[in-house]
This record gives C-alpha cells, structure tokens and sequence, in this order.
C-alpha cells in the first residue's frame, strides 16, 4: 500500500526509527451510515486498514481516525476536527448550513461520499459540497466545492457577487498527546531555511505555484502523527511560520453561478514522526511527474558532475593575450591543483560586453578566438579530459527581434558540440526550445539558473540552488533534491565571502558546487581553506556516488541527539551519512556537550563497517538488545563528518613495516589505493596503487608524514567499496 | 596685384577653402583645439552593474553609484576636434602599410581596403585601441588620458553634456542606426570647441591597463547605437561628460566594434 515499497528499502539499508501504519493487501472499501441513511449522524468510511468517521453536526467534521490493526484512534481525545468554516460578511454572520444531500459512489477501490449543505437563509445562496472518498492508500481525500447559487429577489433585483470568509481549523486545534511534545512540519513558500528550529521544521519545496507540502503534527512520544496534504486549492495556502498556520482566513468573491474547488487534500493518521509524510508527498509529486528528459544517457553523465566551473572567458585564467588563445589545458589543471578538478565548465562569453554593439549572444560567438570552430576544438579538449561544456542562453538578448533564437542556439550548440545549455535568469525551459535543441542533438542537458517549478523541472534536469542564505546555512536540507535526486542542484553564492558553510551544505545534501571566482570581472577568490574543503568533498562525493545518487535519500534520520542532523544516502551496499553538529561552539568543559559516544542506530546486515572519510576516524559500532549504534570514539575534528557504511571486505594485517592486504570477497575492475592524509589540510595524498585486490605494501618505502594515518581503499573503478584508516601515529583507536 | 601678390593670395585663398589639407606627416593642429593648462575637477561616476564596478578604491556607501571626485592638473594640451575618420585613417594605411597582428573584424566595414561610399567624413569604427594608437604614432600624435578626454568635453563647471546640463538629443547622434559624419552637430560642441564628444562613436582612451586578471580600458561618450530590451545590456546611447564605462578586453576581434572609435590628442608643448 502506500509507501511500503520505498520503505522497505529504507529499512533495509538505513536507520530509520520510525514505524508506519501498517497495511497489508489492498483492502475493500466500504460506506455505512449510522444510524441509517434517513437519519444519519455519521458516516463511516473504511478498508481493511483505517477506518475513518464522519460526524454530520451542524456542519460535517471528521470525528475519528482509527487505524484497525492496533485499534488507536488517533483523534481520541480530541473534539472533531471542523474542516471549513464559512462565514458571511456583515449580520450574515454564523449563519447555519443545513444538509442538503448525500451522494455516494464505490469505484473500484476507492469509496467516497458527496455532502452538500446549504443554508434556509436566502440571503446565503452558497452551496458547500464536501466529497470525501477512501483511496486506495488508505488516504482519506477531502475536496471542498463551494458555489454562488445566487438569484435576484428580496433587495436585490440582481443575483450578487458574494464574499465569504473561510477559515480552517483543521490541525490547528488538533492533540497528539502533551502539546509541548508536539512538532510541526510545515511548508512555507516564503522562507528559504529549511530548517526553522530543530523541533520545528519548515521546508522550502519550490515555489508558490507549486503542491503543497504537506502539513505534518506529530508527537515522537505518543509514536503517532497525522498528515494534511493540499494538491490543489484555490486559496493561497502558503505559510511562512507556525504562527502564521495557527490562524488562518482567506476570503473568497464569487460571481453568481461560480462554483470554486477551494481545497483538494489527503489526509493520513500514521506513527512515527514527518519522514511518513514526506514520503507520500514524494510519491504523490513523482506520480505525476515527467521523467522523459531524465533517462537520456547525457543525464546519466551530467548527474554525476558535481565540482563545476563558471568561466568568464575575458580572465586570463582561461584567455591568454599573448597567444589570442585559450589556455584550456592549463586552465584544467589549475583547477585540479585549486579545487579537485572541474566536471564540467560554463564558458560566460557575452555579458556585460552585449549591447556595445549589435553583436547579439550569437554573433558574440563567432568573434571569439578561432570562431566557432575553435571553441568546437576547446571543446573536444575538455571532452578528452572527461570535462563536460556548457554554453549560455540569455532569454532577455532581444535587441536583434530574431524570432528564430532557438534555433540559433540549436545551430551554436551542434557547431561547437557542447553538452548542455545553462538558461540565464531563468527557472524554466520552452518546449519549443528543447525541441529545437533535440533537432540537432537530443543529448543536451538543460540548466536553468532559478529554481524550477514542478512543471519546469520535467524539461530543465538541473538548476543552480543559490538562495543566498538558506544555501549558506548549515544544517539546511534542500528537499528539492531528496525529492528528485536526479535534478542536478549545484550550490552557489557568487558574492559569499565565507563559504564553508555553503561547502558543508553540499557535502550534507549530496548537491553539486559551483566554482566562481570572476563574476563578470569582479574576482572574488575561495579562500586557501575554502580549496581544501571542496579538494576533500570533490573527493567524497566521487568516490561515493553510487550512494549518494540514490534514489531514496532520506532527509534528517532521527538519531540519539539534538544537536546533530543527517542525512542519509543509502545504497545496496553503502550507506553515507552526512553529520552535521550544531552548536559545536558552545561545548566546554563546563557545557559538556562533546560529541562522543552512540549517536545514530542503524539496521544494517552484521558485516557492515563504518568509517568516517571526512575525518579520516573509524567509527565504532555498539550492539545493545539486538539494536546495533554508531559511536564516535573520539570528537570528530570538525563540526561536520561523513561516515560510510559498508561490508567490511578488506583485511589489513601490519606485520612490522609490511601491509599485508587481502579481500574477503572479490571486487571486479578492482584496485587498491594506499592513501596517506597530509595533516595540515585532511586531504588525502595518493602514494601507491596496487592492481588487483590484494598485495603487500612496505610502508619504509613510503614517504609517511606525522602522525602517520594511513587510508587503504578498495576501489572498484573510482568507486569506492571498502575503506580501512591505519593510525600508525601518536594515536590509536579501535 | 602683381604676380607675387596672386600667388600669394592663392595659397591663402586654397588654405580658406581646403584647410583640413594636409602637408605630410607632421601634426595638424588646424583640426585642433587647444585645452589650456589648469587644475580640473575630475568627478567620475558609473551605474553598478555586476562586472563593470571592479575599481575597489571606489566605494559608494549606498552601494549603488560608484564615483570618485579628485582635483588633478591638467598641462596644456590639443586635442582632435572630432573623432578620426575613415578618410584619415585610409591615408594612414596607404602611407604606412599598417597590418594588425590579429587581424580579423580590422576595418570590418570597409571593402578591399576602402570604406564605404560616402562614409569618407564618418568616424572610423572596427579599430582596436592598438589600431587607434598606431594610427596616432603616425600622426604624430596621442589618444588623450581619461581626465584630458574629460575636461575637452566639459570644459572646468562639471557641467553633464557638451553643451551644458540639460539634455538635448538634438544635439548629439545618440540613437540612430548608424554614425554620422564628424561634426553634423555644431550645436553639440564642447566649451573647448571639440565635436561629437557625446554620441556618434564612443572613443578609447589612454587606460589601458591590467587588474591582474583582465586588460581593461574606460570608455567614454556613448554611441549612435542604444541596445534596447534589457537592463542587462551594456548601457549605449548617451553618456554623461562624467560617465565612464568599463571595456573588459578579450580577443581583438572582439575589441573591435561597430561603435567604438577615438580622437587624438597632443602635448601644447
């Protein structure tokens, strides 16, 4: 039923403490009415799982929720929740509405049932229908309709328009348990922080135009929660805090004869806490989604492309005055020493010299050095070094009225053979462009600068998250690309001059980095330290794509603490949790809040070992009660980790100054990798690779610096499988 | 009159009628005014646009503008009354033979070494600041500083256009299709007599230098041509006395423009 399937495999690979409804096999529905159709005071709507109650008491409420396995009803203890509350203006208000009919209907599956009020009082034409039916996850859907059944009469010789005040209780005024255990998910379309308070959290999706998040109350002491989804509604159901959900009101005008679908939502009790409701949200949004431009083999390529580079071809890192060229080998090897290497590399030819003249974005192109062939040999010069090109496209470049720029940047994109288009200041595609752009070469990947929209993000398959702040901020979780982790999202903030954080940010949600340091001539250079982070990240998240790629990342996995957040990217046979602390500031000797001992459990098979490659730190595991925990024997040396999981497969035995290296289980296109960690900077130094899976290393042979870590990686192509840290130094740790 | 008296009075007669007439290569200041020496208020101002702002000393505290005001003394100096024109620069290649190391989009608009029919008085366009100072070394000559090309246009009051403070587009060829040949608007001119110093081409001048990163150079004057659609457009048209803008240098053939062209300028001494 719902969301087992994706569940199941969380489970399976990673810790998650939460426990669904559980349902078995698609149940029958059925409709009762109670105490008979012709009195009726409750309708009952129920399968083999939940069995929802709705009580028809001066208005139609939801009165209760019982899942039917445990026999808990979730809303026990509370009054019914109202679901709409309609009031007119003036004197007109709390005027009654009086049942109407009642419809119902069995298809397939679902059961529903149609409630229409109206009120005796003539003065209030409006006619509310409530439908709510049964699906087939056990979702109770509720849609409100409300229409203008106003005629002329009485004052008036015309039927009028009307205004009505709706308000929704719903949620608002619900119970799970002690209210002060109780947390909220919330979406808001107005904040970028993902994350309000560490109780509280509130998610930045897309944008307005977008399905809601759902709201989510649960209370992680009761175990038990229930999740309010709106997919469509005609009233603008943004939040932008707690406060602002507690009390709402949205006023309606309807012209005479106007009907209005106000609210089309599902609604789900579950235990467990939010993640319950994020899933169905996810399921909801990737059932209606497009994925057509995601399965073409560039995006498989592009998708693992994460260090990027945005090169203003007016800087001599790139253009070379003396020989009128560009430099391009030089300029991706400077990238290798400064950053790790670049994926792939924006070429900025146009802006801010458009507009001197009437060279237009695609003239511009043929009068840089060589023309267009000349960037089409740069090109494959990249290509030779496996770094992808993307070339620009700025919507605003109209000064020509040419009404064929699409294919013009079709006709640019074939002659110099570039991998994708970047859409400058924008958050969405034409269909009619990347259909021009598919004439000449359906391999071509659309970027877009804003953040699309659900419907823009089916033809644009990556996008730039630089949303100043929230991308700044640690511990921020960027749902959009838990959502659709085959979007590409790279972080940028062209103007920070602190970016660790934007750093950590893409380390913590697997998102890809932008490296721009001419912006359009203003230099605003990563600073030493900024290298060597993204040098280690790079690092990380090639080595460990395969998890981090999933296509079931869990945001925020509950764990032991308050102050640390992870994510988790689990795969078959690896598991990567990012861990972020928060607050690491204030521990002292006095607030001892140091990060030491079990934080996080895991379900993971009894083989499975885990390494912190952020740190370079074993991570020790501790069995209690048949529960297995992950323990930091010592404080990481930095306020963000990245631990994998994996079987252990490699067996390193020391035997005075020979590494005896073996695997247990063979790997195919495998080697060996014997890395040391440079002290000053973390980062790994690459000293020996042996072929194969197994050799021997002579450790006097190797150029070991203080305090002597050690790194031996098991790779299988550059992925790597199994990873053992050697504290050959003034520590040990087992 | 006697015989020595008529030739006397032909050479004067044909100085009159032909006085843009040229005796080899040493200077002509007949096309000259003289700016005489003198303290100037220099006050630079340009609109922040991401990319054209990379002058650090220059720090607006709204954040908006950037602009900067000094007192400098500027020596005596001449300086072209209009811009070089496509007549002059011919003469220039057929004495000189000159050929750009990178010569593509040189003189775009011109065919098999000759600019187009009836374009002899227009500004030349398509030259390069190398092209422009080749050319002035030829004359004898110099591109004017920064703070030379400004005080020629406004003179010592600060005053915004040419011709004063209030804009008159009838005064200058600020948005149209195409230049125009030197000195069609004598109502444009400059305290000092200099013509076309706002619109008709922009005009390079002595700035040439490195951020460490980039070669750039100021621009100033605007152009006949005004891209139009988008604030993200390089800004044409008119521009201000005090206005500068910032040309980023990339390939020559890209340095060379449609719209861009220059004036010479000489020591008084």
């Amino acid at each position: 039923m719902y969301n087992i399937k994706i569940l199941s495999k969380l489970f399976a690979f990673c810790a998650i403490s939460f426990v669904i409804v559980s349902s078995k096999s698609l149940a029958k529905s059925k409709l009762s009415y109670l105490p008979d159709k012709i009195h009726v005071k409750n309708i009952v709507l129920e399968n083999e799982t939940m069995q929802y109650t709705i009580l028809l008491d001066r208005g139609v409420k939801l009165a209760g929720a019982k899942e039917l396995a445990t026999g808990i009803d979730f809303l026990s203890g509370n009054q019914p929740l109202m679901f709409i509350s309609i009031r007119m203006p003036l004197w007109l208000d709390d005027v009654g509405y009086q049942l109407f009919s009642i419809e119902d209907k069995i298809v397939g599956e679902n059961v529903s049932v149609s409630i229409t009020q109206k009120s005796s009082y003539v003065e209030n034409p409006l006619i509310v229908t409530q439908t709510f039916s049964l699906n087939k996850d056990s979702e109770l859907t509720w849609k409100v309709e409300i229409l203008n059944s106003a005629t002329g009469g009485r004052a008036y010789r015309d039927p009028q328009s009307i205004t009505s005040d709706i308000s929704f209780p719903l949620m608002q005024k619900l119970k799970l348990g002690n209210v002060l255990e109780m947390h909220y998910l919330i979406p808001t379309q107005e904040s970028f922080f993902c994350i309000d308070s560490p109780s509280n959290f509130i998610f930045y999706f897309t944008n307005a135009s977008d399905p809601k998040m759902p709201i989510d109350i649960y209370n992680l002491k009761e175990n038990k929660g229930i999740y309010f989804h709106v997919t469509k509604s005609a009233i603008p159901l943004g939040f932008s805090d707690k406060k602002d959900f507690v009390s709402r009101h949205f006023s309606l005008t309807q012209k005479p004869g106007e009907k209005t679908n106000i609210i089309e939502c599902h609604i789900l009790p579950h235990q467990g806490d939010w993640h319950v409701a994020f899933q169905a949200f996810k399921k909801y949004i990737r059932s209606h989604f497009d994925f057509t431009y995601y399965k073409r083999p560039i995006q498989k390529k592009y998708r693992q492309q994460f260090v990027s580079h945005f090169t203003f071809l007016y800087g001599h890192d790139i253009y070379d005055p003396e020989s009128n060229q560009f430099r391009l080998n030089k300029f991706l090897d400077e990238g290798k020493l400064n950053f790790g290497g670049y994926d792939y590399m924006l070429l900025w030819h146009d802006y801010p010299r458009v507009g001197l003249d009437d060279r237009d974005q695609f003239d511009i192109y043929e009068d840089l050095p060589g023309g267009l062939s000349g960037l089409k040999k740069m090109v494959e010069q990249a290509h030779a070094r496996g770094v992808q090109v993307f070339i620009p496209y700025k919507p605003w470049d109209i000064m020509k009225s040419r009404k064929d720029k699409f294919a013009q940047e079709a006709r640019i994109i074939k002659a110099v053979g570039a991998d994708g288009i970047f859409l400058d200041t924008m958050n969405k595609s034409d269909k009619a462009f990347r259909d021009a752009v598919d004439k000449v070469n359906p391999n071509v990947v659309f970027v877009s600068e804003g953040r699309p929209n659900l419907e823009a993000a089916q033809l644009v398959t990556g996008s730039w998250n630089q949303q100043g702040s929230a991308s700044n901020k640690m511990p921020n979780v960027d749902l959009f690309r838990f959502v659709f982790p085959e979007h590409n999202v790279h972080n940028i903030n062209r103007g920070a001059r602190k970016r660790d954080e934007l750093i950590y940010n893409a380390l913590f949600n697997g998102t890809g980095l932008i490296i721009w340091e001419d912006i359009f001539g203003e230099i605003n250079r990563f600073t030493w330290n900024e290298r060597i982070l993204i040098n280690r990240y790079s690092r990380i998240v090639h080595e460990n794509r395969d998890a981090y790629l999933s296509e079931n990342p869990v945001p925020l996995v509950p764990n032991l603490r308050n102050d640390l957040f992870i994510n988790a990217f689990p795969a078959a046979e690896k598991c990567v949790y990012p861990v972020y602390q928060l607050g690491r500031e204030k521990v002292s000797r006095i607030y001892d809040n140091r990060l030491i001992g079990p934080f996080l459990e895991v379900r993971h098979p009894n083989n499975w070992h885990y390494v912190d490659v952020w740190n370079h730190q074993t991570i020790s595991v501790k069995k209690k009660n048949g529960k297995t925990f992950l323990i930091f024997p010592e404080e990481p040396a930095d306020v963000m980790s990245c631990i994998i999981g994996m079987p252990r497969n490699l067996q390193v035995k020391k035997d005075t100054n020979v590494l005896h290296i073996s695997s247990r289980v063979p790997v195919e296109n495998s080697s060996i990798h014997i890395n040391t960690v440079n002290n000053l900077t973390m980062m790994e130094e690459e000293i020996v690779v042996l072929p194969g899976s197994s050799g021997d290393v002579d450790l006097s042979k190797i150029d070991l610096k203080f305090p002597y870590k050690i790194l031996v990686k098991l790779m299988e192509g550059d992925i790597l499988k199994d990873e053992v840290v050697l504290d050959l130094g003034w520590k040990k740790f087992d | 009159m006697n015989n020595k008296g008529f030739a006397i009075f032909c050479i004067f007669f044909f100085l009159l009628i032909f006085p843009k007439i040229n005796f080899g290569q040493a200077p002509n200041r007949s096309n000259m005014v003289l700016v005489p020496a003198g303290k100037f208020t220099m006050h630079v101002e340009y609109r922040w646009r991401e990319g054209l702002s990379l002058d650090t000393l220059i720090v607006d505290d709204r954040g908006i503008r950037y602009s900067y005001t000094e007192e400098v003394y500027v020596p005596a100096f001449y300086i072209d009354k209009t811009e070089v024109t496509n007549e002059q620069f011919k003469q220039f290649l057929d004495e000189t033979g000159y050929k750009p190391k990178w010569p593509r989009n040189f003189l775009k608009n011109w065919h098999n070494g000759i600019y187009p029919k009836g374009k002899a008085k227009h500004p030349v366009v398509w030259v390069s600041l190398e092209d422009a100072k080749a050319y002035a070394k030829w004359a004898g000559k110099r591109l004017p500083t920064e703070v030379e090309w400004q005080k020629a246009a406004q003179g010592t009051d600060g005053r915004t256009w040419p011709w004063g403070n209030i804009f008159d587009p009838t005064k200058a060829n600020i948005d149209s299709r195409d230049t125009k040949p030197v000195g069609s608007y004598p109502e444009g001119t400059s305290p000092y007599g200099c013509l076309d110093m706002i619109g008709n081409v922009w005009e390079w001048t002595d700035s040439f230098q490195s951020d460490g990163y980039h070669y750039f150079s100021w621009i100033r004057g605007g152009s006949y041509f005004l891209a139009k659609g988008s604030r993200w457009y390089m800004q044409g048209g008119p521009i201000t006395n005090y206005q500068r803008t910032k040309f980023w240098y990339m390939t020559p053939a890209l340095n060379r423009c449609a719209t861009v062209g220059f004036r010479c300028a000489k020591d008084a001494e």
